[in-house]
């Protein structure tokens, strides 16, 4: 589940922007000299990771939840992914929100009023907004960043964490690559190829946030973490967790169900 | 010779459907009600300079939300808006409650309860059908709502069943007595057929609607009747850099001579976001609109056509809103219509208070242009809004 988290479109991918963009070019000199075997096994070991967390298709029941100092909210969502061009997301909780569908098709992004029966096309600003009053972003949902095609990686050592020894691999966004930050350290389990826990670094080297993974359980046939904390470094009681409730891998989604018609028609 | 339906009738349609329907769905396996709505206060103030008055007034909203699905094919829909209104502005309004019971459409889903003097209590279905979709097809007959519209604020393509963008309680907005037939194309595009009978031919809407999708551009076009005049439209939706940039025109023509001119009713608008500042500007020309002095009262009705969405003949708009926290947001809109200087400022805020209960406060000003053409604040309205969801 852990590479889930670490940079693919719809995947609540906790990449959330900081604001700032583009690693600084002295980066781009260092990532070109580095070409070694060890960074093609970091590749393989985050390729693993990711292929098992994400599937080729996969529709996915889950609570998630935005806890701040003085107050929590919880929705429940469905949600329909095919690689990293098609998803459909549908609100089943809260009661007024039931109903509520988004539809992302490769750049687009479309929400699904059912109340009164009107699509609405979100304009490319509004990508940063906060998706439903969470802790992601509209931005999270679109974003076609591949945690294995637009990093350079490195094996940093082997670490603990959660009791399972764990490959500690840095990631470095490629240069061309539309990546907002600047370094992210991932936790893979050697064992099982979980990510069980990601560092979010700004390019100024400053930690944004960090995502943690438990709770693992076999769900959808697979060995993943079901329970996923995200907190922001520098807020203070500020946390999203998102607790997986179903999880079906690879069943074959038509590109056709990604459609705005059948946005106002899934149940 | 259409029938016109009455609740009664509609009941005893509903009892013989509903055991057919069981029927039906005993070879399928999905097969489930859901029930949700909500229940709203709305207290109201009415208040103006000139004569200096004061009127207040408010009503309770419940509405209830009953969907079932027999199969994966079929979807029953019955939705039922229960209001109660009290206080001064009933009073003030005779013949409120007779206009509430008068359904505009070809079945009568209208009734009203009670009526005292300072009390109506109102019910009506504005959503009462039947679905069968299969594969690319899908069929719905009944009061529906059937929504074509792309832009934010007015919407000249919404043909089948318009609304004031005024009426910010009617969150889910009217639905038509129709029958929809959508086809699926492929890829994006999608070809829709509708038909809204009414008592007399002359009132009949039917038209035909293809949309689609082009380098990032939501389109659509339509033609069709529109209660006795033809009737063509286009629209979009699509970015303009950042931006989103969103559009309507339709164009009506008069099939009989004596019923005016060719009429436009087009609409353009501009929507950015400012991290969490979503700033928005359009504008409304409405050919049948008036060159002159505009009538306040035109706006409180609770539908309007889309052949004449603003009383003026081009209204400009501009908005904002930002959320202070996810569940904190406040918004300002203002409306200015040139001929008869009319000026409509809306501001708003709402909090969630918890899980399932919002409140919300808002307001609707109006200044319009005098007899010595000075903008005059003609009439206020402040709306408290609490609401329930279930």
């Amino acid at each position: 589940m852990g590479t889930r988290n670490a940079g693919k479109g719809f995947h609540f991918s906790f990449v959330r922007s900081p604001g700032k963009c583009l690693a600084p070019v002295w980066l781009m000199a260092l990532l070109f000299s580095v070409a070694t075997t060890q960074a093609q096994n970091a590749r393989e070991i985050v390729r693993k990771a990711e292929d098992n967390a994400r599937g080729k298709t996969s529709i996915a029941t889950m609570v998630i939840t935005t806890v701040r100092p003085k107050w929590t909210r919880s929705m429940e969502i469905r949600a329909w992914m095919k690689g990293t061009d098609y998803a459909l997301l549908l609100v089943n909780a809260p009661a007024k929100d039931k109903g509520v569908a988004f539809l992302k098709r490769k750049k687009e992004v479309w929400n699904w009023l059912p109340s009164l029966e009107r699509t609405i096309k979100l304009p490319p600003s509004m990508m940063s907004q906060s998706w439903m009053g969470t802790d992601f972003t509209n931005d999270d949902l679109v974003k076609e960043s591949s945690v294995v095609d637009d990093y350079e990686h490195s094996l940093l050592g082997t670490e603990k964490q959660d009791d399972s020894l764990c490959y500690k691999i840095q990631m470095i966004p490629k240069p061309e690559a539309a990546v907002v930050w600047g370094k992210i350290i991932l936790w893979i389990t050697q064992q099982t190829s979980l990510q069980l826990r990601a560092e979010f670094y700004d390019e100024t080297g400053d930690l944004i946030n960090v995502m943690v993974g438990s709770q693992v359980k076999k769900i959808g046939g697979r060995l993943l973490p079901t329970r996923l904390e995200m907190t922001p470094a520098d807020k203070k009681g500020h946390q999203t967790v998102i607790e997986y409730k179903n999880l079906e891998f690879d069943k074959p989604i038509a590109d056709s169900f990604f459609t705005t018609e059948n946005m106002t028609k899934i149940k | 010779m259409l029938v016109r339906l009455s609740y009664r009738r509609i009941l005893l349609l509903l009892l013989a459907v509903v055991p057919l329907c069981r029927i039906v769905a005993q070879s399928d396996s999905v097969s489930h009600w859901a029930l949700g709505g909500y229940v709203k206060n709305l207290q109201n103030w009415a208040f103006a300079d000139q004569p200096n008055t004061l009127i207040n007034g408010g009503f309770f909203h419940n509405r209830l939300i009953l969907k079932w699905t027999p199969g994966s094919e079929w979807t029953l829909d019955l939705e039922v808006r229960n209001r109660l209104f009290y206080g001064e502005w009933v009073r003030y309004q005779p013949g409120w409650a007779e206009a509430l019971d008068a359904d505009g459409g070809l079945a009568d889903l209208s009734f009203v309860p009670v009526r005292r003097p300072a009390l109506i209590g109102s019910v009506v279905s504005d959503r009462l059908w039947a679905q069968w979709q299969h594969g690319r097809w899908s069929i719905r007959a009944g009061r529906q709502r059937i929504n074509w519209a792309v832009a934010l604020t007015w919407n000249p393509n919404d043909w089948f069943n318009a609304w004031n963008f005024l009426d910010f309680d009617y969150e889910e907005r009217p639905g038509a007595d129709a029958l929809r037939v959508q086809y699926q194309m492929g890829g994006f595009s999608a070809l829709d057929v509708a038909v809204s009978p009414a008592q007399t031919f002359k009132k009949w809407i039917g038209a035909a609607r293809l949309s689609g999708n082009f380098r990032q551009y939501d389109w659509q076009v339509q033609a069709g009747m529109y209660r006795n005049k033809a009737v063509a439209g286009l629209g979009w939706a699509g970015n303009l850099g950042n931006a989103g940039f969103k559009g309507e025109v339709s164009v009506f023509q008069p099939l009989d001579k004596a019923e005016g001119n060719m009429s436009l009713s087009a609409t353009t608008s501009v929507d950015i976001t400012f991290g969490s500042w979503f700033v928005n500007g359009g504008l409304l020309v409405n050919t049948l609109g008036s060159g002159g002095d505009i009538d306040i009262l035109a706006l409180n009705r609770s539908s309007l056509a889309p052949d004449n969405l603003m009383p003026g003949k081009l209204s400009f708009l501009a908005g904002g809103s930002h959320a202070f926290t996810p569940l904190f947001n406040t918004s300002l809109t203002a409306v200015y219509s040139p001929n008869g200087h009319l000026v409509i400022v809306l501001p708003s805020t709402a909090y969630s208070v918890a899980e399932n209960w919002d409140i919300d406060l808002t307001g609707q000003l109006f200044w319009l242009k005098n007899e010595q053409g000075v903008l005059k604040n003609a009439l206020n309205w402040v709306f408290l809004r609490t609401r329930w969801s279930f």
